[in-house]
């Protein structure tokens, strides 16, 4: 079933054209991976997804139903999760708070701790400590536990390795393929390792629009393909 | 010039003077602070606001007085606050809602909206009250005066440290222990990651700005005791709440609190030790914050709200 | 080249012919060619407002350089207004001087305290900068009032001009004459250059920088300009105009009032300050006289403030603006091929 679709997505920031006509389909289940050289536009493409920013043109659906042009507040409330690329998590508040703030209902952090421990055993550890005093890939985690707080269908995470120790990347890999039979995952990645670990289905963007798309596995082997699109980042770095 | 000898029990007494001011400055200056960390809006009819809540208060307790000695009851003094209060609430929610919201996307006309604002409430006040000075008499159970040090010490400004005191605990309490709390200290440093939460920030904006109205409205019918209602309150309150949330740092509860107090007792002490100062020195205090030290005397790291 | 500014240019050089023109007998008696008592026409206040209206124009003018062309919004800019209005009425009232070296006073006064206050705030951004403008004009405000032994405190300072300036006449035309050659004076300036490097700021600070500017040296030399312009308004307000010098001048107040102009008159345009001056002088002359009609009148700031809010909600870009982009988009749809 196809939980996400865009359809000629078009975005502008100010006066900029940033996404001329993205089209993309996301199926229920497993992670879909969005490559892209820097400044493709991956996360104006996030952004258009969860109503940060609003479409011009096209369409943005999720289940069937048409999300594009809502405040961000009632698209999340549809079942999305998001974990921006500067990861949002909020300095001033423990990380119990920043968790309770993605609460719904009443009692879903409570519900949902045991899983969140078992997959970052480390947030326990600074459950009551401020955000701004975690490393950068506690942060991350933290940021991505409260996507999973309250029952998102969807999770939208914009680079979660920037930055990070190649330990916490594997980290962050083993907890994606783990949450594959919980809830659906587009993960923007500019680490090809990462991407390749975790993907099972991929989409390139180049310069706001959408020009490949397929099976994780084919594009690993399509070397010609990553050089020409992801640059660098296609090296394949090992971890 | 020559000064009075500064003795103890002087001293004391002055500081607790400043302490009650203090109170008042908490009061009016809260709500602009928290609206401006939250919604980056920086609202010039503040002082206004608080005026408005004045002299609905006033009107109030005229209406369970004695017009012929404008004695009253004492819980008319609390009728007064509370009708003062429902007055700001409502106004803010108002402007929020139907004013500030279509504007947020354009800061400088913010600006001038609330600074136009300043006109409309102003003229309307004169227009149902009057440009005359009008005093408000402090109520039975508020009024005398009690010994400090051999020092007298006025009853109002005790109750005016206990209810700030009150007031003060009320909001550190909402802002650090409810979700409403979590939601404005997080809103505080980032509004749009709080939307992608799935909460309606713009809600909790309408909320924050009554409620801060409402507080300034307290702020200025607790004033009115001292200085009587008149239509400069509106100026007066809002380069006060300046200064007050300039040395406290914007967004933050606790600096607000810790900058009202400090604002009350210099403005107790200055015309001690620098009569030739008094009138400039806070102004030039907040000048001097604002190029040292812009994010506020007390913050630790930058906004922060708490 | 020339005549195409000419055109663009008649509705401003009809208005001006037209100022010009009106009061020409009184200007004649004034000055003994016809007989004086033969001419009762303008009245007296005519000229009077009319020139308060001229001194009030060119402080919008100069408010404009800021929140137009350069994107600053300041509260304090009637600090400079009064900083011009002292220089003259001291030099004259209390140093015995010629209004000439009052008027050089001004300047020099008015560009120090620019270029101070500038190069201190103008290191703050949006809010703080608005503050701390609010913050060097109240200081300004409270010298005004403790240092009377200079400035008459809370009275203020009435200053005795010399005859040919008592002349409600001759006042009349050297306004005009002043906000004229301000008027186009600024405008040689936004048009420069230099004004579109403050253009750019107001644009995109960022990118200003980027591309090599000194943003904050720019935005300091706009502030020093706007000043001594204010400044020189200031000695406009003290010689041909109230004549007079009083504290509440570097208020809020006032600095308001100069925003409300600016703004209904179309922030960007030059004319809209000219015309939102003219219009709110105008209204603040004749709504108090309305009091017969409705003790509502008594409060006409009240519709001042109406009127603010209205143009901010529903016409931001000011009548001249608006009616700008009106014509702009009419001629789009007529002559858009297709
Ligand atoms: N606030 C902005 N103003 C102007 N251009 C922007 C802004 N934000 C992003 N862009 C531009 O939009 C393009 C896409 O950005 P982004 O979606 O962040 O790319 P990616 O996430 O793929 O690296 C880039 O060229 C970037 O320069
Ligand atoms: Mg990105």
């Amino acid at each position: 079933m196809t939980l996400l679709q865009l359809a000629g997505v078009h975005t502008y920031i100010g006066q900029f054209h940033i996404l001329q006509g993205v089209d993309m389909q996301v199926e229920q289940g497993g992670v879909t991976v969005l490559l892209g050289r820097n400044g493709a536009g991956k996360t104006t493409t996030l952004k258009s997804i969860i109503g940060l920013l609003a479409p011009a043109r096209g369409r943005v659906t999720l289940a069937g139903q048409a999300i594009n042009g809502r405040p961000a507040y009632e698209v999340a409330q549809q079942g999305i999760g998001y974990v921006p690329e500067d990861r949002g998590v909020f300095v001033d508040l423990t990380v119990a708070e920043n968790l309770l703030l993605a609460e719904r209902r009443k009692g879903q952090l409570a519900a949902r701790k045991a899983m969140l421990l078992e997959l970052f055993p480390d947030l326990g550890r600074f459950w009551h400590q401020k955000g701004g005093r975690l490393s950068g890939g506690q942060q991350q985690m933290l940021a991505v536990s409260r996507a999973l707080v309250p029952e998102n269908k969807l999770l939208l995470i914009d680079e979660p390795s920037k930055g990070l120790a190649p330990i916490v990347v594997e980290q962050l890999a083993h907890a994606f393929n783990q949450l594959k039979s919980y809830t659906t995952i587009v993960l923007v990645e500019q680490n090809f390792w990462l991407a390749s670990a975790t993907g099972d289905r991929y989409y390139i963007l180049d310069d706001g629009l959408t020009v490949h798309s397929g099976n994780m596995p084919d594009l690993i082997r399509d070397t010609e393909l990553q050089a020409r699109y992801l640059g660098v980042a296609a090296k394949g770095r090992a971890v | 010039m020559e000064t009075p000898h500064l003795t103890f029990p002087l001293l004391v007494t002055l500081l607790l003077n400043g302490v009650a001011i203090g109170m008042l400055y908490f009061l009016v200056a809260v709500g602009l602070s928290v609206i401006f960390g939250l919604m980056h809006v920086l609202n010039f009819a503040h002082g206004s606001m608080s005026m408005v809540g004045a002299y609905v208060g006033l009107a109030v307790f005229r209406l369970f007085g004695d017009p012929a000695t404008g004695t009253a009851p004492t819980w008319a003094f609390a009728l007064a606050i509370l009708g003062g209060a429902m007055a700001g609430f409502v106004l803010g929610w108002v402007t929020e809602r139907f004013l500030i919201r279509p504007l947020y996307k354009r800061p400088i006309f913010l600006i001038l909206l609330t600074l136009g604002l300043i006109l409309v409430l102003d003229e309307t006040v004169k227009l149902i009250w009057g440009t005359s000075p009008q005093g408000l008499v402090i109520v039975p159970g508020l009024s005398g005066t009690v010994d400090v040090l051999g020092q007298p010490f006025a009853v109002y400004r005790i109750f005016l440290i206990s209810f700030g005191l009150l007031m003060i605990g009320l909001t550190w309490y909402v802002v650090n222990k409810t979700r409403i709390g979590i939601i404005i200290r997080a809103g505080v440093q980032d509004s749009d990651m709080v939307q992608t939460l799935g909460i309606n920030v713009r809600q909790i904006f309408t909320l924050v700005f009554a409620f801060g109205a409402a507080l300034a409205a307290m702020g200025g019918i607790a004033t009115t005791p001292f200085t009587g209602v008149h239509p400069a309150m509106s100026g007066d309150f809002l380069l006060k709440t300046f200064i007050v949330v300039v040395i406290g740092g914007f967004g933050s509860t606790t600096g607000t609190a810790l900058g009202a107090i400090c604002l009350g007792l210099t403005e107790q002490f200055l015309p001690w030790f620098f009569p030739r100062f008094a009138a400039v020195g806070p102004v030039v205090l907040m000048a001097v914050v604002l190029l040292v030290r812009p994010e506020g005397l007390f913050s630790v790291s930058g906004r922060r709200a708490g | 080249m020339m005549l195409k500014r000419i055109k663009a240019d008649r509705w401003i050089i009809a208005v001006l012919l037209l100022l010009l023109l009106l009061p020409l007998p009184k200007l004649l008696a004034a000055n003994g060619l016809i007989a004086a008592d033969a001419v009762n026409w303008p009245p007296i206040h005519y000229l009077k407002r009319s020139t308060d209206v001229f001194v009030w124009a060119v402080v919008a003018v100069s408010y404009d350089i800021l929140i137009g062309f350069t994107g600053i919004v300041s509260f304090g800019h009637s600090l400079f207004v009064a900083v011009g209005a002292y220089s003259v009425a001291i030099a004259v009232m209390k140093l015995g001087l010629s209004p000439v070296v009052g008027v050089l006073a001004a300047v020099i006064a008015s560009a120090l305290i620019s270029v101070v206050v500038g190069s201190l705030s103008l290191r703050l951004k949006g809010h703080y900068f608005a503050m701390i403008t609010l913050a060097f004009a109240e200081v300004g405000h409270v010298l005004a009032l403790k240092l009377s032994q200079w400035t008459g405190g809370e009275d203020g300072l009435s200053v005795r001009v010399p005859l040919w300036l008592a002349n409600r006449t001759n006042d009349y035309y050297l306004g005009l004459l002043f906000l004229a050659v301000i008027f186009f004076t600024v405008r040689r300036i936004t048009e420069s250059p230099t004004g579109r490097v403050l253009a750019a700021i107001r644009e995109n600070e960022h990118r200003a920088q980027a591309l090599g500017y000194d943003v904050t040296a720019y935005k300091v030399g706009a502030m020093t300009i706007s000043g001594v312009i204010a400044g020189l308004a200031g000695v406009a307000m003290a010689t041909i105009d109230t004549q007079f010098a009083i504290a509440s001048l570097a208020t809020s107040g006032p600095t308001i009032e100069v925003l409300l102009m600016t703004v209904v008159g179309g922030v960007g345009t030059l004319t809209g300050p000219v015309l939102g001056a003219a219009m709110i002088r105008l209204l603040s002359f004749a709504l108090p006289g309305l009091q017969d009609i409705s003790p509502l009148f008594a409060r006409w700031q009240l519709f001042l403030g109406l009127i603010y809010v209205g143009t901010v909600m529903f016409l931001p870009d000011g009548i001249v603006g608006s009616y700008r982009t009106r014509v702009k988009t009419a001629f789009q749809r007529i002559f858009t091929p297709g």
